[in-house]
């Protein structure tokens, strides 16, 4: 999708018109419906989290003007299938998608005065590490814990096995752990 | 959970660019050249003509990997051109030596490994900074306690005495996932691929 069918798009959702959803979802849906899969323990989830997704970008648009029409359609797409993620464990259901979520966890666990840092700082500690690591390893981090991609479809987007693609992001977790506590000592 | 949702929601946050990134990306792979391939190949022939190999040695590598693309100090490289043999050298010791079968890499070494077992990993130890790797795994459900060291290259893995649940003649498998190695430029890399030897402590 080309940035000038985004501005259309955003255009219609401007002037509230309907048909807005049906061209976001002709350009961004079958995105969505990935993100949401990865989310979602079933389909039936998986498409109701996608309704709430577009619900949520025809609330938001305007005043919100996105600059990356596809990335906006991801982080909705992602929220709402996290709540319903959120629904699915309160109900104790056998969810594996939180897989990710738990290794994520890990890192603040290691880490006690991480916790304290607020959601905003944590935020940006966590861009600027990104920023330094080398494409590679950051394109896996967001495929891991961004999209919660598994293990073995990322060792197929991205040409590696399995057992590399788990190395990799193990190391990844560690030099986080340590920037997290590299930055919260000195106040970054 | 309230780890979790922190964690989550900062990456939730990501700047869009990264997230078009992810979506975008695609590996950047570097066919060989046939002359490259050619020498590969001689060297595996020569090889299996000339050494006893003490442990047989498995790669599988898929055909569609084969291929090398490089990426800051990492390469993933076809398993072919690099050779891993196990050799006993001690009572409970075993040595593990990498060659290297292409003249560009060389003072190969085993830098990132697991142990496995009958009953799966064991451990998944790796060097840092391509430094030494030297450490001792335990596995206390197994009642079993190995020590790692690299001296001239080679990756020693040594079992401690014990009374253990384990019979001396199981069988291991060492995978290997990470090499390093010296470019003919000079520069230290670490070699991504998949390799397995089989051997007993």
């Amino acid at each position: 999708m080309i940035a000038s069918e985004d501005d259309e798009i955003i255009a219609l959702f401007e002037n509230r018109d309907e048909s807005a959803l049906s061209e976001i979802k002709n350009a961004y849906g079958s995105l969505m419906d990935r993100v949401a899969k990865n989310i979602c323990p079933t389909r039936e989830d998986a498409e109701e989290a996608v309704s709430d997704a577009l619900m949520g970008l025809w609330n938001a648009i305007p005043p919100a003007k996105p600059d990356n029409l596809r990335a906006y359609c991801c982080k909705a797409a992602r929220n709402s299938s996290l709540k319903c993620l959120e629904r699915c464990l309160a109900k104790k259901r056998n969810v594996n998608a939180s897989v990710p979520l738990e290794e994520l966890e890990a890192v603040m666990s290691d880490l006690p005065s991480a916790r304290e840092m607020e959601d905003l700082e944590l935020r940006l500690v966590l861009e600027d590490f990104l920023k330094s690591e080398p494409e590679r390893l950051r394109v896996m981090f967001v495929k891991r814990y961004f999209f919660l991609d598994g293990i073995s479809e990322i060792a197929h987007d991205m040409g590696m096995s399995e057992g590399n693609v788990r190395t990799s992001l193990c190391r990844v977790r560690k030099r986080l752990c340590k920037y997290l506590e590299r930055s919260n000592k000195y106040g970054k | 959970m309230e780890n979790k949702e922190k964690m989550s929601n900062a990456v939730g946050n990501l700047p869009d660019s990264m997230i078009s990134e992810a979506l975008d990306y695609q590996p950047k792979r570097i066919v060989m050249t046939k002359r490259k391939m050619m020498t590969v190949i001689a060297a595996a022939v020569a090889l299996v003509a000339l050494v006893i190999v003490p442990v047989g040695a498995k790669s599988y590598l898929d055909s569609h990997r084969l291929g090398v693309f490089n990426q800051q100090s990492s390469e993933i490289i076809s398993s072919e051109i690099i050779t891993i043999t196990a050799e006993k050298a001690g009572e409970n010791i075993v040595k593990f030596t990498a060659q290297s079968n292409d003249p560009e890499y060389s003072d190969v070494y085993i830098y990132s490994y697991e142990l496995v077992d009958y009953y799966g990993a064991m451990s998944t130890p790796y060097g840092d900074n391509f430094g030494k790797l030297e450490g001792s795994y335990t596995n206390d459900e197994k009642n079993l306690k190995i020590r790692d060291h690299v001296e001239n290259l080679a990756l020693y893995l040594e079992k401690e005495p014990f009374g253990g649940k384990l019979r001396r003649e199981t069988d291991y498998t060492l995978r290997v996932e990470g090499i390093a190695a010296k470019k003919a430029d000079g520069s230290v890399v670490e070699l991504l691929g998949e390799w397995t030897v089989k051997f007993r402590l």
